[in-house]
């Protein structure tokens, strides 16, 4: 399989400050995007008298999908946005 | 006979904890660099203990019992103040987490402090900082202690000094091993508080008569007017407003990047791989934690009609006592202890550390010589917590006080001058001194008059005023040095 640029090892102060930059930058945007997602799903559902296992539909989808969803967004990030490399 | 079977389970749990401080303080001895091992067990975390470190540092006893005591009140609305809890486990480590480690090992920092010295060159915020920190830890400390002893008393039913001495005694104990024995007690401590929730949970849940059962009777409680149960609402029937809701957002999700307590964590691990695997970790038991607890005490509701006569605070250890056969019971209790002392411990060490290294270096103008710490760093861990344990002893308003607005006071002091000094190049001196008087400031000041504007929280006003001081700082106060610069952003200045 051909090497992609993100296979190469990060060396360098310079790139490895840039890739961390980069890295935190999505971290961020992953946190505003779970916010988000939390916020819709309660002003879409709040009114609705739909129940999952027992439990009102506004709350399964907000706090509880909004759990695994933050789990699946941290998977996400690092395995295809954060990088290894030294840190020395 | 109870009470002993109920203390067997706390006995062992706090014998492993001093066993496992002082086998940690026994590797003292071999470091050759005895401060880097003292204050960061020499840089070797590994994602799990990471993880875990970072969870139980930041779930106190109020996750255990002031938090299940709300929800219990006002329902499902409080399990949404909560929920940004699900972001705090991955984004410190996320944001901060590279940089740190990278820039404590280039400058050599050991503290939080250090690194906002090598950044800033300020000797007047490092002392700020220093004391800010050191007040608020202190406070919190007490704070701690005064709820796990009242868990303790009124699930032992032994007296709550006896609790106290107890408890406190070991922590302070083997919190003088150093950050080693802190963090390995704490992936004990953060096992055990799942352990305690798991069983609470499934007391509740069988004892309710199950989920269906539990929710079908919380559909007829507490109705407002047109027959819905404001327990079941999002902001429990108009009680929470939503400005207060956002504002959770950024208290105890997006403004934690600040917490100082969490920050010296970031410097702590081995390798970037243990990073990305603690994020992880940390995002599945924190939030867990903290959705699950919470949610326990809406449950809760199903089994108690009335508030306990001491208030919402004593809901889960009347739960405790009520419900349970003494020997789960006494597994039980050790959630709430754990939760509170790997709180504690964890403030004991940074405050040490604020002391040893940053006030030192202040004071003397060199940093403390590795003789002399190795000699003073105990000594002054023992004599933090013994303090501590005397407030909590003999309690001051002035401290209880304190503590009910450290969270958010050490987020409005120290977010502002770590994030934007780590990633803004325009970011300097003035602007970190500003930031920190200012958010710090209008926190404080907002707290004691009690200002509320448009029901949001004081967090939203000491975050903003930071945010404002920092910018106006920079743009006022002269350019960091280029050597300084160049060490901070060589992917921009050259």
């Amino acid at each position: 399989m051909a090497k992609t640029k993100s296979d190469l090892p990060l060396t360098g102060q310079a790139a490895k400050f840039a890739q961390i930059d980069k890295e935190a930058r999505a971290n961020f945007i992953a946190a505003l995007f779970i916010t988000a997602y939390f916020w819709l799903t309660i002003y879409l559902f709040k009114d609705s008298s739909l129940t999952l296992l027992a439990m009102p539909l506004w709350f399964m989808l907000s706090c509880i999908g909004g759990y695994f969803l933050s789990i699946v967004v941290v998977w996400f990030l690092v395995r295809h946005v954060m990088r290894n490399f030294s840190l020395d | 006979m109870q009470a002993l079977t109920v203390l067997l389970p706390v006995v062992l749990f706090l014998a492993l904890l001093l066993f496992i401080g002082y086998r940690s303080s026994h590797r003292l001895k071999d470091s050759r660099d005895f401060q880097a091992e003292y204050f960061l067990g020499s840089r070797s975390l590994s994602g799990i203990v990471l993880a875990m470190t970072l969870v139980a540092t930041y779930g106190s006893v109020s996750t255990y019992v002031s938090g299940p005591g709300l929800a219990w009140g006002y329902g499902l609305g409080w399990v949404v103040f909560a929920a940004p809890q699900i972001i705090t486990g991955f984004l410190i480590l996320g944001i901060l987490g590279k940089k740190m480690a990278l820039l404590s090992r280039s400058t050599g920092s050991l503290t939080v402090i250090d690194l906002l010295y090598a950044r800033f060159n300020s000797r007047s915020l490092c002392i700020i900082l220093s004391l800010v920190l050191l007040v608020f830890f202190s406070a919190t400390t007490v704070g701690q202690f005064v709820g796990g002893a009242q868990i303790f008393a009124a699930i032992t039913g032994l007296d709550y000094k006896a609790g106290l001495l107890l408890f406190a005694a070991v922590t302070v104990l083997y919190t003088a091993g150093g950050f080693r024995a802190v963090v390995l007690t704490d992936v004990v401590c953060a096992i055990l508080m799942l352990v305690g929730m798991f069983l609470l949970g499934g007391v509740i849940i069988s004892d309710g008569g199950g989920l269906s059962a539990i929710m079908d009777k919380l559909a007829t409680t507490s109705l407002d007017d047109s027959g819905h149960s404001t327990l079941l609402t999002f902001n429990a029937g108009g009680a929470l407003p939503l400005s207060l809701l956002f504002s959770a957002w950024l208290l105890v999700g997006f403004c934690t990047v600040g917490l100082p307590q969490s920050m010296v964590r970031c410097m702590s691990y081995r390798s970037t791989a243990d990073l990305h695997q603690a994020m992880l970790v940390a995002t599945i038991v924190c939030g867990a934690l903290m959705i699950g607890l919470t949610l326990l005490g809406v449950y809760a509701r199903a089994l108690v009609d009335e508030l306990p006569a001491s208030g919402s605070d004593a809901l889960i250890p009347t739960l405790i006592v009520t419900h349970m056969h003494p020997l789960l019971a006494g597994i039980t209790i050790i959630g709430p202890l754990a939760a509170t002392m790997s709180t504690v411990s964890s403030l004991l060490i940074a405050a040490c550390s604020a002391v040893m290294r940053d006030l030192y270096l202040q004071a003397a103008g060199h940093p403390c010589p590795d003789a002399a710490a190795k000699k003073l760093s105990k000594f002054m861990t023992l004599l933090i917590g013994i303090v501590c344990i005397v407030l909590a002893l003999y309690p001051l308003d002035i401290v209880a006080w304190i503590n009910l607005f450290a969270f958010g006071g050490l987020e409005s002091a120290f977010l502002w001058p770590m994030v934007l000094g780590l990633f803004s190049l325009k970011m300097n001196r003035r602007g970190a001194l500003i930031s920190v008087l200012l958010g710090l400031g209008v926190y404080t000041l907002f707290s004691i008059f009690k200002v509320n504007l448009w029901g949001f929280h004081n967090i939203v006003w000491g975050c903003l005023a930071g945010f404002g001081g920092a910018i106006l700082g920079s743009m006022f106060g002269p350019r960091d040095s280029v050597e300084i610069l160049r060490q901070f952003f060589p992917h921009k200045v050259k």
